[in-house]
């Protein structure tokens, strides 16, 4: 038998709780084996030096604090069990921070659709201010009856130096 | 399965009896503290999270269903205080780059007291002690301290950390190894 063998009934053996067939074999190893003998010498002194170890006094009124701590949180709120019910109620306040989320952006898109405030034509007249009189969209603003919808179309398929109604830049 | 010594006061605690928690807080409070002292160094920090795990056993009685003793389930409440402690404690030394204060045994030889014991060498010999288990690990801490220094069985330390006997036993012989070096001085006195 080996080292390896017992090993694992050693911390047994030192506490007295390995008994038996299983007793004997380990003794006879241990009857020749300085280092297991020693190693089982070791568990038994670690253990009883510990055992010795004379406990702290209490803190001066340690009960007292408790019981008024228990005392001071008397009201319903001071015993839920807060770390639980926020566990439980994550998911929960998850879900209604994304619903919230959702709606706002909602409204937002919804509002910026229907803002009446700037039309088209005063966007395109603004972006085609530096281009002068021959600028394709100021061509348009000229005409009278022009939509939102037939300026953006006249930008749109009109090379950059054309103007409305086939007038040309060039000269 | 002994019937629990506890259980009248148990339940009459459950039930809203402050006093039957207090008598339960006075059989206990110098198990506890001393497991919360050993297993974090700053007294303070111990004595509080003490305090911290009786409050918080009081407000979950009412989930103590009887399946371990309370005493099993009072340490359970208090080990899981003191290793969020550790825990939390670990991870803000590692978030501001701070190596672990070393609570080792330092020169123990150096500090001994005479061979001959006496009263007032009782607290250096504790204090002796408790830096030879402060160089350990926790998990290793927490079961020589429950099993050599408060006497737990096997099965109701396995209950508590919530890990196996076998895991249980092998950190036994393995801190134990490791404590002898530290513990020699001790070890000679009174052998």
């Amino acid at each position: 038998m080996t080292c390896h063998d017992v090993s694992e009934d050693l911390l047994a053996l030192a506490e007295g709780r390995l008994d038996g067939p299983r007793r004997a074999e380990v003794d006879a190893h241990l009857a020749r084996c300085a280092d297991c003998r020693e190693a089982v010498a070791g568990q038994q002194d670690v253990a009883r030096v510990l055992a010795s170890r004379a406990a702290l006094p209490v803190p001066d009124a340690f009960a007292a604090r408790i019981a008024a701590e228990i005392e001071e949180a008397g009201g319903w709120y001071g015993f839920v069990d807060w770390r639980w019910l926020a566990t439980r109620m994550a998911p929960v306040a998850g879900a209604l921070l994304i619903a919230g989320i959702v709606t706002v952006e909602r409204e937002a898109t919804t509002t910026a659709v229907q803002t009446p405030g700037v039309s088209l034509s005063q966007v395109v007249e603004s972006w085609a201010g530096g281009e002068g009189e021959n600028a394709p969209a100021t061509s348009v603003l000229w005409k009278q009856d022009v939509t939102d919808d037939s300026m953006l179309l006249t930008v749109l398929a009109s090379p950059a130096d054309a103007t409305i109604g086939g007038q040309s830049d060039e000269r | 399965m002994q019937p629990d010594p506890d259980r009248p006061l148990v339940q009459a605690a459950a039930a809203g009896d402050r006093d039957a928690f207090g008598a339960l807080v006075l059989r206990y409070q110098s198990r506890i503290v001393n497991l919360a002292r050993v297993m974090v160094s700053d007294a303070a920090d111990a004595d509080d999270l003490a305090q911290e795990a009786f409050i918080r056993a009081y407000k979950a009685m009412g989930k103590f269903r009887g399946d371990s003793s309370f005493r099993t389930w009072l340490y359970r409440v208090a080990v899981n205080v003191i290793q969020s402690h550790l825990a939390s404690r670990s991870r803000r030394w590692r978030l501001w780059g701070v190596t672990r204060p070393r609570d080792d045994q330092g020169d123990v030889a150096a500090e001994l007291p005479s061979p001959a014991p006496s009263a007032e060498d009782e607290a250096m010999r504790r204090q002796l002690i408790d830096r030879a288990l402060a160089s350990l690990p926790s998990e290793m801490r927490a079961v020589v301290m429950l099993r050599d220094v408060q006497g737990f069985e096997y099965a109701e330390i396995a209950q508590i950390l919530g890990v196996p006997i076998g895991t249980v036993e092998s950190r036994i012989f393995r801190a134990r190894q490791r404590l002898r070096p530290l513990l020699a001085p001790l070890i000679g006195v009174g052998r």
